[in-house]
């Protein structure tokens, strides 16, 4: 029996949200193979009313055969409607972030992180397979019972035309506004940056959404070590890649990350990076990165040595292009085509 | 917090050379001063986070924080075919009627239950972090336990 049709729900579509633009990928990639594809969500943003359908819909569209994968980062009843639909099911595991980094800053964000975990070990006896964005992720599913396991990392190119114009002294932090991605390292390194570059300084994009308490503590530290760093919350994706043609280095500090999309963006867009080696980011920087510990004092000095070196930039550079070469729409639809082949998706 | 383990990501030439640079740099500014020991006090402090009300409050807080503002022009719904559109007329007329005074009134229930709430949120971070530090002491008892268990001279570790 072929595949005819590959959808995808979730709690929330929203733009500029790294599940929803995966997802938004991974229609595009189905399409391409042939398939059907829907993306059904319990919430749909209204700038993405054309593309998101109501998760009400979901069960008179999807049919049995068909392959409905749902991204997994919060237990919702959107997941209970999948488990009740007589597709084959997918599990895309979104490496939930674990509870602990949401002491203090969000209350609802900590339990549901926990009923996430918590209720990971029963999800394997619903879900015929389990799609990783790593593979650190897919380390995190040993033994819990799923048949059938695949890596599909995200396509990350950037727009055609696309052209960098980096500013001097400029260092870039994408993400969300989050503890997890430990923003706080940046902000130190970057008042250590500047007891010897006074000129240096640092953009920080990314939503700082239901983590008022911690937004608030990074703005205060800042401020408090003249750290010559912006926060400058939520962008378009226009402003983001205005961002990211003038920065002249990205620092990417996280201690937590299923994959971490900007870190790929950035280096797909030929920027050198300075990075954690924490989670999947060692992965995901495969050598296009630098890696450093956690030492704000060993960060800046990186970051100075790459701001003042024209050549090691420009090696940076080039090995970042190389390394997210891997990550191309081409490489997704290989690794979707590998797993989906038995299933009967039509070569 | 902690972070998530290290990938074992193998570490390359270039790499290991530029971090050992950059560790010799850090050695060297220390050494000089231009990390003043001042400095680098300053940069350790943690992070002061004003924790969220909520982990104190409960579950309930955000349905506080939402209803907290009491608004006198709610909307007007009537679905009721054929007399609806008569009875949303006849709602909007009431209400009109009647805002020199209720307008008023909720104001003022709005403006009580936001200093309610702001008394609430700041009882609620104290309490967070008043059992924080509980929590800390009893580690430290139990680190001074230890150490008298082990014959040392209490306090000679220093506080975890």
């Amino acid at each position: 029996m072929s595949l005819r049709a590959a959808h995808q729900a979730m709690p929330a579509l929203s733009p500029g949200d790294g599940i929803g633009n995966y997802a938004l990928r991974l229609r595009d990639v189905f399409r391409a193979l042939g398939l059907r594809s829907e993306i059904f969500a319990g919430s749909v943003h209204p700038s993405l009313r054309d593309v998101g359908r109501p998760i009400a819909e979901m069960p008179a569209a999807v049919q049995p055969g068909d392959a409905l994968l749902y991204h997994y980062a919060i237990t919702s009843a959107e997941l209970d409607a999948v488990v009740a639909t007589p597709a084959r099911r997918v599990l895309v595991y979104q490496n939930p972030t674990p509870p602990e980094w949401f002491e203090l800053v969000s209350a609802r964000n900590q339990r549901s992180a926990r009923e996430a975990w918590a209720a990971l070990p029963g999800l394997a006896e619903h879900f015929e397979a389990a799609v990783t964005l790593s593979r650190y992720s897919q380390r995190a599913l040993d033994g819990l019972g799923f048949a059938v396991r695949a890596v599909w990392a995200p396509a990350v190119a950037p727009p055609v035309g696309w052209q960098r114009s980096p500013a001097p002294g400029l260092v870039l932090g994408v993400g969300r506004i989050v503890p997890n991605k430990r923003w706080e390292l940046l902000i130190r390194a970057m008042a250590a940056l500047r007891r010897t570059r006074p000129q240096a300084r640092c953009e920080l994009l990314g939503n700082p959404e239901e983590m008022e308490p911690y937004a608030a503590a990074l703005q205060a530290l800042a401020q408090r070590l003249d750290s010559g760093t912006t926060l400058r919350g939520k962008v378009p994706d226009a402003e983001l890649e205005q961002a990211y043609a003038r920065c002249a280095v990205m620092a990417f500090p996280s201690g937590h990350e299923g994959f971490g999309v900007p870190l790929a963006e950035a280096m797909a867009r030929g920027i050198p990076v300075v990075a954690s080696r924490h989670a999947a980011v060692a992965e995901v920087s495969g050598g296009g990165g630098l890696l450093c510990s956690d030492d704000p004092l060993e960060i800046a000095e990186v970051l100075g040595l790459v701001l003042d070196d024209a050549e090691l930039a420009h090696t940076m550079a080039a090995r970042s292009r190389q390394r997210a070469a891997e990550y191309s729409p081409a490489a997704l639809a290989d690794a979707v085509r590998r797993t989906l082949g038995p299933w009967g998706l039509a070569s | 917090m902690t972070s998530t383990p290290p990938d074992d990501a193998p570490v390359d030439a270039l790499e290991a050379s530029l971090v050992a640079r950059a560790r010799a740099a850090v050695a060297d500014k220390i050494a000089r001063g231009v990390y003043s020991p001042e400095f680098l006090a300053l940069l350790n402090e943690p992070l002061e986070i004003r924790p969220d009300p909520a982990f104190a409050a409960g579950p309930t807080w955000p349905e506080a924080v939402r209803t907290a503002e009491v608004t006198p022009d709610p909307p007007i719904i009537s679905t009721r075919p054929v007399v609806g559109p008569v009875l949303r007329a006849l709602k909007r007329l009431v209400r009109r009627s009647l805002r020199w005074y209720l307008a008023p009134v909720t104001a003022q229930v709005s403006s009580h239950n936001q200093a309610v709430l702001e008394v609430l949120a700041e009882h609620s971070r104290q309490i967070v972090e008043m059992r924080r530090e509980v929590d800390r002491l009893r580690r430290r008892v139990v680190e001074l336990e230890t150490e008298v268990l082990r014959g040392a001279p209490p306090g000679s570790a220093p506080p975890g």
